[in-house]
């Protein structure tokens, strides 16, 4: 085990720091170290008649559901006893959470940092968030991604009040460039809550998660434009997130109605939702993202977002199938919003 | 117009209705309204009882909210309305609904008259009218009702689903589960998403699971599934993998049978009793009956259950669930045919929508006409 997923492992790293890679034999290599250290992912591929012989492609390695992951079977590489981080899908707590189990925070950390870089988004000097800090949600992905990308950790950084509205006076009287993060909902909150406020030029808004399935239907292109006149910004410096916690990696789309981009090493494929065949460029259907970074889990999920792929690593997102529960991290942040009305 | 001629009229048209409702005479409608107020003249005549005298009062008009799953609460909601007389006002789905929209000019003159449908929410419908029936789901149910004037009674239908119980016989017992199952594709609040198998029957869940999926697979030959939008054959699919990603650990607690090569049917066994719901279009859980503390067992989905479907069926049975507070306990088979005096969400079909004064004896008054002529 220990030398596969060195060896692998190494090849990842290579790969984020922008080596020339191959995509197909890293994806094959980590599916069969998978395969042999993931007792449910083999028993599944069993179950589908899939194994290391009859997978010769990327696109051929079967993916999980996302609610794979909110089973009781840990989707892991590793003996429990080695997890050093779960980080859980959002919901309320009557609801199932999926758990993504990690080993090795330093890969994911990778994945997060050169992930940005290769979209060629700004350096993190000046970051804020319309969330708890990471200490009080230490099960949030999206926090720990926030976390990892800026160096800054102190408390005037993170917007939100314990008694669940915004405190923006951090913001005021800016006049460097800076940057916004927020989920589709918090943002929403915050510009119901607070008084417009011109960021300085240059700023940036980044805004991750969709809205589906909690308060109120909320129509993304409205919302885009209420966060753009809220801090009086263009649509080109609305930056958009797809992520999820049963990833590693992400994928972003600068500016309003822009494809998503991913990284080197996360690729995307649509099938249809009937038949689980895969799709070409420009239809719609299911989204399935191969994520190498997802070494000690699962390389392949099966989302119920609806896109469009333009090719293997740029898809036009059409929105969360509307058949699928309500979940995402930014209904974690409704949730808290809710709970002070 | 009196209750009688439009009585006569409905019963006349009843084949408009039946499908969704079942056949009607009027002599049904007259039963109907003799159980509900206890004179088959109440709506025409005070009715008077230990030398009092009660007036019933039917509301002028009814707004009727519908869901665009299935076309049987319309139909079921419109045929109360016009057994009431009320002038009865209909918002359709924004997409319509085809089904029940074709009937509407087959209907006669007096009782087309009573009817107006609506694919939007004109504002006044909901300031005028003095009852408001929504079906849809609980957030729907909540967000009219905040919506309402507070002087308007609302009877809310809320997301209900229905399971079914086999005791004994499980191979007949499979066949009209099936047939429950395939109703309809399972749009309705009456459609069984779970089946039981209580510990006393001689065939085990999984055994059973096995000869519904059979059984399924049969009704698909004679009664195909609607064809299904992306999303819900999606729906499908994505829970038939997470079942079979959980079969291949542990089969003791899921298992899986599928149609193959299509989304044609699914049935999943599952060890654990909570009550599951149903992604809908012929997919059904089959389940073990908890032997104890039924209310912890079935889970949170117990609060919206609608029926319970018995084989065989027995009084005594059904008596002992009642605890489960659902608005109806029928035979198995027969869930999608509810009678005309069906109780749905608990309430009287008829009296729920009315109201009455009282006095305190009887005097001679006049006879009563209809609303529309008060």
């Amino acid at each position: 085990m220990g030398s596969d997923r060195q060896a692998l492992r190494h090849s990842l790293l290579n790969c984020m720091g922008g080596a020339e890679s191959d995509f197909d034999g890293i994806a094959l290599g980590i599916f069969e170290y998978q395969l042999a250290h993931n007792s449910p992912y083999r028993k599944y591929c069993t179950a589908l008649g899939q194994s290391q012989e009859t997978v010769t492609r990327w696109q051929d390695i079967p993916p999980v559901p996302a609610d794979a992951f909110k089973s009781c079977l840990p989707l892991t590489c590793f003996p429990p006893e080695n997890t050093i981080r779960t980080f859980l899908t959002s919901g309320t707590t009557s609801e199932t959470k999926g758990e993504h189990h990690f080993c090795d925070l330093e890969l994911y950390e990778s994945a997060i940092i050169h992930g940005w870089r290769h979209a060629k988004l700004p350096e993190l000097l000046q970051a804020y968030f319309a969330s708890r800090p990471p200490a009080e949600t230490p099960h949030s992905s999206l926090g720990h991604m926030f976390q990892t990308l800026c160096p800054d950790h102190s408390p005037d950084r993170w917007l939100a009040t314990p008694g669940h509205g915004f405190d923006i006076t951090s913001l005021i009287g800016q006049s460097t460039p800076l940057v916004l993060f927020g989920t589709s909902l918090s943002l929403l909150h915050l510009c119901h809550s607070t008084n417009p406020i011109a960021l300085p030029a240059g700023s940036r808004v980044f805004q991750t998660g969709g809205f589906k399935g909690v308060s109120a239907e909320h129509n993304p292109e409205e919302l885009s434009d209420q966060i753009c006149r809220h801090f009086d910004i263009t649509e080109d410096q609305l930056i958009h997130e797809y992520g999820m916690t049963e990833l590693s990696s992400q994928s972003y789309a600068p500016g309003k109605n822009s494809n998503f981009r991913c990284p080197p090493w996360l690729r995307v494929q649509v099938i249809d939702p009937a038949t689980g065949h895969s799709l070409p460029s420009g239809e719609p259907g299911y989204l399935v993202l191969y994520d190498l970074a997802n070494l000690d889990s699962v390389l392949a999920v099966r989302t119920q977002d609806f896109a469009r792929m333009i090719d293997h690593s740029t898809f036009q997102l059409l929105g969360r199938d509307p058949a699928a529960l309500p979940r995402g991290c930014s209904r974690a942040s409704d949730s808290f919003f809710q709970s002070a009305s | 117009m009196t209750t009688p001629e439009r009585l006569t009229d409905l019963a006349n048209h009843s084949e408009l209705f039946a499908p969704w409702t079942g056949a009607f005479t009027k002599n049904d409608l007259e039963d109907l309204i003799n159980t509900e107020f206890g004179s088959p003249s109440a709506l025409d005549q005070p009715v008077s009882k230990d030398e009092k005298t009660f007036h019933l009062e039917v509301p002028k008009t009814i707004l009727h909210i519908v869901s665009a799953n299935t076309p049987h609460a319309a139909f079921q909601s419109l045929l109360r309305g016009l057994v009431l007389g009320s002038h009865n006002r209909i918002k359709l789905p924004s997409a319509g609904l085809p089904t029940f929209e074709a009937i509407l000019p087959a209907l006669p003159p007096s009782l087309n008259a009573l009817v107006e449908t609506s694919r939007d929410l004109p504002p006044d419908w909901l300031t005028t009218a003095e009852v408001l029936v929504i079906f849809g789901n609980d957030d729907t149910v909540r967000t009219l009702t905040e919506q309402a004037p507070a002087t308007t009674r609302v009877i809310g239908h809320g997301q209900r689903l229905s399971i079914a119980l086999v005791l004994d016989d499980p191979e007949t017992a499979a066949t009209l589960a099936a047939t429950d199952v395939c109703s309809f594709d399972q749009r309705g609040c009456l459609s069984v998403h779970d089946v039981y198998v209580h510990p006393d029957c001689p065939a085990s869940p999984e055994t059973f699971a096995a000869l519904l999926a059979e059984a399924m697979a049969k009704d698909v030959l004679t009664s195909p599934p609607s064809p299904l939008t992306p999303s819900e054959a999606g729906a499908i699919t994505t829970l038939r993998e997470t079942a079979r990603f959980i079969s291949a650990s542990l089969p003791e607690q899921c298992q899986l049978w599928e149609s193959p090569d299509s989304t044609a049917w699914t049935v999943i066994h599952e060890s654990h009793p909570a009550i599951k719901v149903s992604c809908l279009n012929r997919v059904a859980y089959v389940k073990p009956w908890p032997s104890h503390d039924l209310h912890t067992s079935l889970g949170k989905e117990l609060q919206h259950l609608a029926c319970i479907a018995l084989h065989p069926f027995s009084d005594s049975f059904a008596n002992s669930l009642s605890i489960l507070n659902p608005s109806r306990i029928c035979p198995l088979g027969q869930t999608q045919h509810p009678p005309l005096t069906w109780h749905q969400d608990n309430h009287p079909p008829l009296a729920s929508l009315t109201t009455w004064h009282d006095q305190p004896a009887l005097r001679s008054s006049p006879r009563r006409m209809g609303p529309g002529h008060h």
